[in-house]
């Protein structure tokens, strides 16, 4: 069975790096893999009273689209040091309606692309947390390219497009509309010299073709399965811990993440499953570091450091009774 | 919180189970009063939505 992968660039402008990247990195997803490119809403502005389907024309086709896929791709420029608002629109048209949200549980792998040297990784570590807020499985692993200067061919060596022509600074800058297809490697080039850029094939790519060959993987996925008995490790990038809340007497949301790990067994036999879970509180982050949720006022995790306690027991269909220790 | 412990109910999504491991999400709503996180009162609300995602691979 072929799997679907969802490709948004955050980039609007024809020739952007981050398109030509998001094609660039689609070539090495799975063979089997379906790719479909959809372009952010920017004509469609997140609006809560339109929230619920029937959605405008545009949201309901992003919906379809992503709630078809196994999983998202997103590559994301920085513009103020932050992901595009297109981008963020459409994040957040995916995240509504609460509980039945197209992004809900939909894995996601972030990847950028932009003239500076880091990147875009700050877009990219914002655009995970937004991800992750929505209810996205966010693929933890990075991949930005720094010194994107000039368009990404896939596949090709540094060649100067043949209708490139003289920049205002004195590089030549590529007619995106007679730019090479791509067609395998990746390059990169900025005025004579091309720059290489690093295929594509690194972690965030492999960790969402596992996680998406993990949905598809010969073996049928099972709901409400009961896993074999045994010793699990919890996957770090592939588990978080995210809370909402609210603030301002109730004006505003407040949410927050932090990483997770442990391990569970699994003993049927047994009245309960062992679940010995740990985060830590260093990750703990709202994206707001004037908030003082780590003071002494509050999570303090300096002064309690320890993570939650293992036992979990089941006490009815579908809910748990835990006992966790949380300090962080 | 804060070196204070409680028991809290997780509502649990149905576990998916695929090759050797398994996925699951839960979810709950806690007080932080009960855990003796009282500052901000009013400021900031009482009670914290929290969603749980695990994938797990045997050891």
């Amino acid at each position: 069975m072929s799997t679907k992968i969802a490709g948004i660039a955050g980039s609007l402008r024809r020739g952007s790096v981050n398109q030509m990247l998001l094609r660039a990195a689609a070539q090495v997803l799975a063979a089997d893999t379906e790719f479909s490119v959809f372009d952010p809403l920017d004509r469609e502005p997140f609006n809560e009273d339109w929230e619920a389907d029937p959605a405008p024309l545009a949201v309901a086709q992003l919906r379809r689209l992503i709630a078809a896929a196994d999983g998202l791709l997103i590559a994301t420029p920085e513009y103020n040091g932050s992901i595009p608002g297109q981008l963020k629109n459409a994040v957040d048209w995916a995240s509504r309606p609460h509980r039945a949200a197209a992004l809900q549980g939909k894995p996601a792998a972030v990847i950028s692309a932009s003239p500076s040297a880091r990147g875009a990784a700050s877009a990219a570590a914002d655009l995970r947390r937004v991800l992750a807020v929505a209810g996205a499985r966010v693929i933890d692993a990075t991949l930005a390219v720094p010194r994107a200067f000039f368009p990404v061919h896939p596949g090709r060596p540094a060649r100067r497009p043949a209708a490139s022509r003289p920049s205002p600074r004195g590089h030549r800058r590529a007619d995106p509309d007679r730019s090479t297809p791509p067609s395998g490697g990746l390059t990169c080039r900025r005025g004579g010299g091309g720059i290489p850029l690093p295929r594509p094939t690194g972690p965030p790519i492999r960790q969402l073709n596992k996680e998406v060959v993990m949905t598809h993987s010969s073996a049928p996925t099972q709901r409400n399965g009961v896993p074999p008995a045994g010793r699990y490790r919890l996957d770090p990038a592939r588990s978080s811990v995210t809370f909402r809340t609210r603030h301002l007497f109730g004006l505003g949301a407040v949410s927050g993440t932090m990483a997770a790990g442990g391990e569970i067994t699994v003993d049927p036999a047994a009245p309960h499953a062992s679940v010995t879970a740990t985060r830590s509180g260093a990750s703990f982050s709202t994206g707001n570091c004037a908030r003082d949720i780590r003071s002494p006022r509050f999570l303090h995790p300096e002064e309690y450091p320890s993570g939650p306690e293992p036992s979990a027991t089941p006490t009815a269909a579908g809910r748990w009774r835990a006992s966790w220790r949380c300090a962080g | 919180m804060r070196g204070v412990s409680q028991p809290v109910t997780l509502v649990i999504e149905p576990v998916e189970t695929a090759g050797a491991g398994f996925r699951a999400r839960a979810s709950t709503r806690i007080d932080r009063y009960a855990f003796g996180l009282t500052a901000a009162t009013g400021m900031a609300a009482r009670h914290l939505n929290i969603d749980l995602s695990a994938t797990a691979e045997p050891l």
